[in-house]
C-alpha cells in the first residue's frame, strides 16, 4: 500500500519540466511547514516560514496567470503573498478566529492543492505506466 | 559571406562553461561606472561603523557622520549617470543597490532598534493583536485599519521572530522589493531596460520622505505599485481580463484594510485612466470606490473625528505638520527638500511637455505623476498630505524623467551638468532623510523603559512625557490605559500650552503644575529624557535650556520624587496624587 505522500508527490513535482511557479509554491510550502513546529528555534522556522509567507501564496496564484509575464510576473509573487497574508490575518482578527498555526496549515494545503489542480488540468500528470513519474506531457 | 554562413551553421556549439566564463569576464570588466560604484561601496563600508556613534548635530548625519558617507551617496548618483552613458545595465543595478545600502540599510545597521518613535505605536497594535487575537476597536483608529498589524502579529507567531526585529529590518527589505517591483512596472509601462533602471534609481534614491519605515502607508504603497503594474498590463492588452481584475481587486482589498488614504489615490488613478480611455473595463474604479467607501462606513466611528474632508483650501491642506520654526539646521534641511521636491515636479512637467511635443507617450505617466495632487483638494491628512503627494507622485515623475536622463547622459555637452545634478539630488535627498537624525533617533533604552513603566504601574496611572518625543505607546498594555483615559499619556507642554517656554520663570512652572494638577488624585509619572531636549530644540518646540530649567525646578519641588533615574531618562513621581 502506498503512503498518501507517495500518492501526492507526482502531482507536486519540483524541477524538471514542472512549472517554475509550481516548484516555488511546493518548495516554499514544504519549508513553511516548519512554521507549524513551534518548539523549533526561530532561527530555523523563521526564515522557512518567511519564505512561505512571501512566496507560497503568490506563486500559487500566479501559477494560474499565464497571461502576465516577465518581471511583473515574478515581482507580483511577494506582493500577492503579502496581500493574501493581510487578508487572512485581518479576517482572523475580525471573526475572532485567531489561530495562526492552523491558518498557516490551511494556506499551505490550499497552496499545494492549487499546484496539484493546476498539474492535473494542464496534463502534467504522472503517467500510469511509468514508475519514474515522468509526466504525460513529456511522454507525448 | 560564405565564411559567415559556415560559421553560423557549421561551427561547433560553444563548450559548456565558455558562455558562463564570457559573461563573468564581461561582468567583471572595469568600466568608469563600475569603478565609481566600487569606490562608493568602499566609502560606505568604511563610514558605516562610525555612523551609529555620530555626535548630535542640527545638520544631521551627513554633517556629523564620516564625510565618506556623503561621498558614497554622491558617488552612487555619479555611477548611475556613467552607467546610463555606457548603457551598462549591470552598473545601473549596482547604483540602485548602492543607493538602497546608503539610504535604507544604513538606518538598520546604525541603530539597535526601530528608528522613529512613532513606529512603536504601530508595534503596540501588532503586540495587542498577537496577545489577544482581537482588535481594540474602541481605542483608536489603528485597530480599525489593522491589516499590517494583524499580518505582523500573524507572521511573528508563525516565525517566532519578534515584531520589533521585523520592524527594524523592514526598511531595507521593503525598499529592495519596491526597487524590483518598480523596475517591473516601468518595463510594463513600455520603458526599455536601461530607462527602467534609471527610473528605479530615481524612485529609490529621491524618496527623502522616509515613509519606508514599518507603517501601513509603506505596505499600502507597495501593494499600490503592484496594482499600477497590473493597470499597465491591462493598458498593454487593451482591457483587464478577469484574472487580472481578480488580482487587482485582491491587492485593493489588502490596501483598503491596511491604510486610510492610499485606496483613494488608487481609485483616483483608475478613474483618470478610465476617463482618458486608457483603462478598461470602465466599472473598475466604481467597484473599487464602493469597496473603499463601504469599509470607511464600517469604520466611521473611529474616522468621524478626523472628518471626511478637512477643507477645500488646497494651500492650507498642503501645509506640513511642522508648524514651528526649528533651528537653523532644520530650516536648511526643509529648504533643501522643498527645492528638491519642486525641482522633481518641475522637471517631470518639462519632460511631459517635451514628450508631448515629440509625440511620445506622456499622458499615462503624467496621470501617475500628478494625480496625487488631487488629495490636496480634500484632505490635509493631519498635515502629512503633502508628503503623501510627493511619495505617490515619485513613480510617475521617474517614468517621465528617466528617458531624458538616458538621452542627456549620451551627449558630451550635457553629461557633466547631468552628473552635477544627479550627485546634488542624491545628496539633497539624503539630507532630507538624515537631516533630523539626531532628533528622530529613538534610543533602545527609552523603548525599554516606556514598556517597563506601563508594565509596572496599575491602571489608572498617568504616564506623561514633558514634551515630545517619547515612545509612549509601545506595548499591548497601552490599550488598558487608553480605555481608562485616552489622554493618559498626553504631552504636558501641549496640555499646558507652554510650547516655546524656557521654564525659567515661576509663572511658566506654575502653569505647568496646573496642568499636572488636572490629574487630581490619580498617580502620575513624569518622563524627561535627553532625546526630548534634542528633538524639541531641533523642531523649535522648546529652547535648548528649557528641559534643564524645568528639571532644576522639579528637583527643588517637594511634590516630586525621583522614580527612576538613568543618565538619559529621568522619571518623577507626583506625590500630591497619593
Amino acid at each position: 500500500m502506498r503512503s498518501p505522500m507517495s500518492v501526492l508527490t507526482p502531482y507536486l513535482r519540483v524541477g524538471g519540466n514542472a512549472h517554475p511557479m509550481a516548484s516555488l509554491a511546493v518548495v516554499s510550502s514544504v519549508l513553511g511547514t516548519l512554521g507549524l513546529i513551534t518548539p523549533l528555534p526561530s532561527l530555523v522556522r523563521g526564515p522557512a516560514a518567511l519564505l512561505y509567507a512571501f512566496a507560497g501564496p503568490g506563486a500559487a496564484i500566479m501559477l494560474w496567470m499565464p497571461e502576465v509575464s516577465g518581471a511583473l510576473r515574478r515581482t507580483l509573487v511577494p506582493v500577492l503573498s503579502m496581500a493574501a497574508m493581510i487578508i487572512v490575518s485581518y479576517l482572523a482578527v475580525l471573526q475572532g478566529l485567531w489561530h495562526p498555526q492552523w491558518q498557516l496549515a490551511l494556506m499551505i494545503v490550499a497552496t499545494l492543492a492549487s499546484v496539484a489542480v493546476f498539474n492535473v488540468r494542464n496534463g502534467r500528470l504522472p503517467h500510469p505506466d511509468r514508475a519514474d513519474g515522468r509526466t504525460e506531457e513529456v511522454l507525448r | 559571406m560564405t565564411i559567415a554562413l559556415r560559421d553560423r551553421t557549421t561551427s561547433p556549439p560553444a563548450r559548456p562553461g565558455r558562455e558562463g566564463r564570457t559573461a563573468l569576464r564581461s561582468a567583471l570588466r572595469p568600466t568608469p561606472a563600475r569603478i565609481v560604484l566600487v569606490a562608493a561601496a568602499i566609502c560606505w563600508l568604511i563610514s558605516l561603523p562610525s555612523l551609529g556613534r555620530a555626535p548630535i548635530s542640527q545638520y544631521g548625519l551627513l554633517a556629523a557622520g564620516s564625510p565618506l558617507f556623503a561621498v558614497s551617496i554622491a558617488l552612487s548618483g555619479l555611477g548611475l549617470v556613467l552607467a546610463a552613458r555606457a548603457s551598462d545595465l549591470l552598473a545601473g543595478w549596482a547604483a540602485v543597490a548602492m543607493s538602497i545600502a546608503t539610504m535604507r540599510l544604513t538606518i538598520t545597521l546604525a541603530t539597535a532598534n526601530p528608528f522613529y518613535s512613532w513606529t512603536y505605536k504601530h508595534l503596540a497594535v501588532a503586540d495587542y493583536i498577537r496577545e489577544t487575537g482581537s482588535a481594540a476597536r474602541d481605542v483608536d483608529i489603528y485597530h480599525h485599519w489593522n491589516g499590517l498589524f494583524a499580518a505582523t502579529a500573524w507572521l511573528s507567531d508563525i516565525t517566532g521572530i519578534s515584531a520589533i526585529t521585523m520592524a527594524h529590518w523592514f526598511t531595507p527589505v521593503i525598499y529592495t522589493l519596491i526597487a524590483l517591483l518598480f523596475y517591473a512596472v516601468a518595463r510594463i509601462w513600455q520603458c526599455p531596460p536601461m530607462i527602467a533602471v534609471i527610473a528605479t534609481f530615481i524612485v529609490q534614491s529621491l524618496d527623502w520622505v522616509g515613509q519606508g519605515y514599518y507603517s501601513p502607508q509603506c505596505v499600502a504603497y507597495v501593494l499600490a505599485l503592484g496594482i499600477i503594474g497590473l493597470f499597465g498590463w491591462a493598458l498593454r492588452t487593451g482591457r483587464a481580463s478577469r484574472p487580472v481584475l481578480a488580482l487587482i481587486l485582491t491587492a485593493f482589498v489588502a490596501i483598503t484594510v491596511t491604510h486610510q488614504l492610499t485606496p483613494y489615490w488608487v481609485i483616483l488613478l483608475a478613474f483618470l485612466l478610465t476617463i482618458t480611455g486608457r483603462l478598461r473595463p470602465r466599472w473598475l474604479f466604481f467597484v473599487m470606490g464602493v469597496m473603499a467607501v463601504a469599509f470607511l462606513a464600517y469604520n466611521w466611528s473611529s474616522a468621524a473625528k478626523f472628518g471626511l474632508l478637512s477643507s477645500g483650501d488646497v494651500v492650507s491642506n498642503a501645509q506640513t505638520n511642522i508648524p514651528l520654526v526649528g533651528v537653523r539646521g532644520q530650516q536648511v534641511t526643509s529648504q533643501i527638500v522643498r527645492i528638491l521636491s519642486g525641482g522633481i515636479w518641475a522637471t517631470a512637467l518639462l519632460c511631459a511637455i517635451w514628450s508631448a511635443v515629440r509625440k511620445r507617450p506622456f499622458l499615462v505617466p503624467s496621470i501617475l505623476a500628478f494625480s496625487s495632487f488631487g488629495i490636496l483638494f480634500g484632505q490635509s491628512y493631519g498635515g502629512e498630505a503633502i508628503f503623501r503627494v510627493f511619495l505617490f507622485s515619485l513613480p510617475g515623475c521617474a517614468l517621465l524623467i528617466a528617458p531624458v536622463i538616458e538621452r542627456l547622459a549620451k551627449f558630451r555637452l550635457t553629461v557633466l551638468p547631468l552628473i552635477a545634478v544627479a550627485m546634488a539630488a542624491a545628496v539633497a535627498s539624503a539630507q532630507g532623510l538624515y537631516g533630523a537624525w539626531s532628533a528622530y533617533n529613538m534610543p533602545e533604552e527609552e523603548n525599554r523603559i516606556s514598556a517597563q513603566l506601563m508594565e509596572d504601574n496599575p491602571v489608572p496611572t498617568y504616564i506623561t512625557a514633558v514634551a515630545p518625543v517619547w515612545p509612549e505607546r509601545n506595548s499591548a498594555r497601552y490599550v488598558d490605559f487608553a480605555r481608562w483615559d485616552p489622554g493618559f499619556d498626553a504631552t504636558l507642554v501641549y496640555v499646558a500650552k507652554l510650547v516655546g517656554s524656557h521654564f525659567n520663570t515661576d509663572v511658566d512652572y506654575a502653569r505647568f503644575m496646573d496642568a499636572v494638577a488636572l490629574h487630581g488624585a490619580t498617580p502620575t509619572l513624569l518622563v524627561v529624557t535627553q532625546q526630548m531636549r534634542v528633538y524639541d530644540w531641533y523642531f523649535g518646540i522648546l529652547p535648548y535650556d528649557a528641559i534643564p530649567n524645568l528639571e532644576a525646578r522639579i528637583n527643588k519641588d517637594g511634590r516630586w520624587k525621583p522614580y527612576l533615574l538613568t543618565p538619559n531618562v529621568h522619571v518623577y513621581e507626583y506625590l500630591e496624587a497619593r
